[in-house]
């Protein structure tokens, strides 16, 4: 049986437990640092390195985990104006 | 459809009217190709299409450079060679951070059936470059890549569980304040699968805050749509892989996706072993054993919409009931031509 999306409670955070993450990590000063960097590429490759187990910070995200409701969909006697084509 | 349908209860955020008349122009569109695929942006007002488009094209060229795992000056490239030797991190620009974080989003939405760590796997399955090109190294003079037909389930051979070469989306480790990405060994992120769905959302925004008018963008088949809407709505053609158009619905603020095991497809190096698809199982780090030639899903974004149909693909004959149950209205074509449909989704055109 395959397992049902269900809320990952132990992945979400507030955005309270963000900044105490970050700040215990020391993130948070590097993230003002990069925010006068010009480009994208100047962070990554200013900032990055190695990994140890210490230098990890929070993960996930503040996102939902549930779907949002949506309309229905009806079908249309027009003409497309463009497709759906799979991918 | 009308628009007096728009009135109706519902629990979905409606369509943003920055004007309470509908447009009354028909659409104007114009197609571009960025991102391997093929894009379109349909405007209400004609003056606003050439701005759209540059706005279109620009995003599009920041997220290529940012997450793009064919191109080696990628961030994406550029974390995945640092964590070759062992676990990497990097803090990345706001634009791989964001589709990083819908990506994750996705995975979250479909208990991890949409993974954006199968990069590996995808490479190991041939699909290290672009497509065109896989398919050029692999060609099979006896069969077309476009109309391949999957053999059914029961005619695969048995799969291994669990494949190494797939960290798993839990793995990733993102701090989205710091924009610190955290990646095991051997990691390749691959965003392919929610990166261009996100971008139809995130350029829809864009446009609607920058332009007036409404707006339609579809990404290689993942739309999005903000702002006024055309008379009737938005007229959308589900398209099957052989190019037929198989049903036209109405938008009227929903965005769409189809994901299809038939159109992204190449030849396995093993000439005995079926042809593999774009839409890996991050179970078992293979093409998705299913049922469906493709899968059509509306919902509140494209990343979400995209997110449904890659995992009731990879869901084979659980789809149905997953879909209905997160309220996914979905047209779900299988490969013997049945047709199947959720709650929501309605075949018959109204009178």
């Amino acid at each position: 049986m395959t397992r049902i999306p269900a809320l990952d409670k132990a992945r979400r955070f507030t955005v309270a437990g963000v900044v105490a993450a970050a700040l215990s990590s020391g993130a948070i000063t590097l993230h003002l640092a990069d925010a006068g960097s010009t480009s994208a590429s100047t962070v990554a490759v200013t900032t990055s390195g190695s990994n140890s187990s210490s230098d990890t910070t929070s993960s996930g995200s503040t996102s939902s985990s549930d779907f949002g409701s949506t309309t229905s969909v009806q079908s249309s006697t027009g003409n497309a104006q463009t497709t759906t084509a799979g991918s | 459809m009308t628009l007096s349908t728009l009135a109706a209860p519902t629990t979905a955020p409606l369509p943003t009217h920055p004007c309470d008349a509908p447009a009354p122009a028909a659409p104007r569109s114009a197609s571009f190709a960025a991102i391997g695929t093929a894009n379109r942006v349909l405007t209400t007002r004609p003056e606003t299409l050439g701005p759209a488009l540059a706005i279109a094209r620009e995003h599009l060229a920041e997220l290529d450079a940012a997450v793009s795992r064919f191109r080696p000056d990628s961030e994406v490239s550029a974390l995945a060679r640092r964590a070759q030797n062992g676990p990497a991190w990097a803090y990345v620009s706001a634009t791989f951070a964001h589709y990083l974080d819908r990506g994750l989003h996705a995975a979250r939405l479909t208990g991890g059936l949409v993974d954006p760590t199968i990069g590996a796997a995808l490479v190991q399955a041939g699909y290290d470059v672009d497509l065109d090109v896989v398919r050029a190294r692999r060609a099979r003079p006896t069969r077309s890549a476009d109309l391949v037909i999957h053999a059914p389930p029961a005619l695969r051979p048995d799969l291994p569980d669990h494949p190494g070469s797939i960290p798993g989306w839990r793995a990733i480790e993102f701090d989205p304040l710091s924009r610190r990405v955290v990646a095991p060994q051997g990691t390749l992120i691959d965003l392919g699968a929610s990166a261009k769905a996100a971008a139809a959302d995130r350029i829809a925004d864009l446009l609607a805050a920058a332009l007036p008018g409404g707006f339609l963008v579809n990404l290689g088949g993942d739309i999005a749509s903000s702002g006024e809407l055309p008379i009737g709505g938005w007229d959308i053609g589900v398209e099957s892989a052989d190019g037929r158009i198989l049903q036209v619905v109405s938008g009227t603020g929903q965005a769409f996706a189809t994901s299809s095991t038939q159109k992204r497809t190449w030849a396995a190096a093993d000439a005995a072993q079926p042809d593999h698809h774009h839409i890996l199982d991050p179970r078992t780090g293979r093409s998705a054993q299913t049922r469906w030639a493709q899968v059509t899903c509306a919902a509140v974004s494209a990343l979400e919409a995209n997110a449904a149909s890659t995992a009731a693909i990879i869901l084979d004959g659980e789809a149905p009931a997953w879909l209905a149950k997160n309220g996914i209205p979905a047209r779900l074509d299988a490969l013997d031509g049945a047709v199947v449909t959720t709650p929501g989704w309605t075949l018959e055109a109204r009178a």
